[in-house]
């Protein structure tokens, strides 16, 4: 049977007087949502500019406690448009990665 | 207390040192003390000393101190630059010249408490009115303030938030961005969760590595400098970082951060970064 995909794109939860963080719990809580549903998901940072490592700590921090390492690894795949996201978010998923 | 700068402090790790080291009585002084800043004999205060006097005044008003502050009004670029700056409506209330005239280069001094997505914009749309910015140009801009500014919501315990100077300079491509607390400084932050890390020097150098963390809110995993620091590598830029006792310099191609004690610790964190952007519009 196939896997169903969803799409999240990052910069439709940008409000721009929110704390990224705010920012990536909402974001993490759909991710954690369609995981739980069986569905593997796709997230698009692209045009969402600016994200910190705390943006991107919260989002990785929040699945992994709700769907384990290996939802986050298998089931979640990124989308970046900025070497400076990737980079970024590298970071973050190695050391939430590190963290158990 | 008189503190006299009759140098140049010209966003070089040097000047900075220098004016730190100068202004130490003022950064000690308590509530209700009195102190004066005389700048009238330098002639180049830039974005760093901007952020810095600022944060002096604020810090001062908290405290109920009285202060007098002279800056110069010659020559007069930098007498235009510190109208611009907000340097002189924040001391005397003298009116804001308008950041968007065409030739301006100087964003005005902004103070927040927040960590709002759109603190970068007033930085991002003056820059863009001289130079094309690419993407990566401006998520690298953005990130490397918002790592600052999410450290003193995470971190700093600063009561006047955090304090935000920068001026492009066209004929370089080049952005300075100074961002100053006034709170714990970041080897006092760190020593809370690591008190066995003594020495102000090596709490910087390896928060600047990355991967120390204080572990101020749960999901911090202590990366926000190194960050900045990678992004000014990978421009060209520089990074000076000074919080308590000591002074981080990190320039394009090098690893190693270069930590160096100051003779007078600084009461917060200061980080003073230049972002090379863009190509000519």
């Amino acid at each position: 049977m196939a896997t169903r995909t969803q799409r999240l794109t990052a910069l439709d939860y940008m409000e721009p007087t929110a704390d990224p963080t705010d920012t990536a719990l909402a974001l993490a809580q759909d991710v954690i949502r369609h995981l739980r549903e069986g569905t593997t998901v796709d997230v698009s940072f692209v045009g969402l500019r600016g994200a910190p490592s705390s943006f991107f700590n919260v989002l990785f921090g929040e699945v992994i406690d709700a769907c384990g390492l290996d939802a986050l690894d298998r089931r979640v795949h990124l989308e970046f448009d900025t070497e400076t996201q990737r980079r970024t978010s590298d970071r973050s998923y190695e050391a939430a990665r590190q963290a158990g | 207390m008189t503190c006299t700068v009759d140098f140049n402090i010209d966003d070089t790790r040097a000047s900075l040192a220098a004016f730190l080291g100068r202004a130490r009585d003022i950064f000690r002084a308590g509530d209700g003390d009195q102190w004066t800043l005389d700048c009238r004999r330098a002639r180049y205060l830039g974005p760093y000393a901007v952020a810095l006097i600022a944060s002096c005044v604020l810090q001062a008003r908290l405290q109920r101190q009285r202060f007098v502050v002279y800056l110069p009004d010659q020559p007069q670029p930098l007498a235009g630059f510190l109208r611009f700056s907000g340097l002189r409506h924040l001391l005397d209330g003298e009116s804001l010249p308008d950041p968007d005239v065409p030739e301006n280069e100087t964003v005005p001094l902004a103070t927040f408490s927040g960590v709002e997505w759109n603190l970068a914009d007033p930085v991002v749309r003056l820059i863009a009115r001289h130079v094309e910015l690419s993407e990566e140009d401006e998520d690298r801009l953005r990130m490397s303030m918002r790592e600052v500014i999410h450290n003193i919501k995470d971190h700093a315990v600063s009561q006047i938030g955090g304090v935000l100077s920068a001026k492009f300079f066209r004929g370089r491509n080049e952005v300075r961005i100074a961002i100053a607390d006034r709170g714990l400084g970041i080897p006092s932050a760190i020593r809370r969760r690591h008190p066995e890390i003594r020495d102000d020097c090596e709490v910087l150098r390896r928060v600047v590595v990355g991967g120390l963390s204080s572990k101020s809110t749960p999901r911090n995993r202590g990366l926000g400098v190194s960050n900045l620091a990678a992004a000014v590598r990978a421009c060209g830029g520089r990074l000076i970082l000074v919080a308590g006792g000591a002074l981080a310099e990190v320039m394009a191609g090098t690893e190693v951060p270069t930590v160096t004690p100051l003779t007078s610790p600084f009461p917060g964190t200061a980080a003073f970064f230049t972002l090379r952007v863009g190509r000519r519009c």
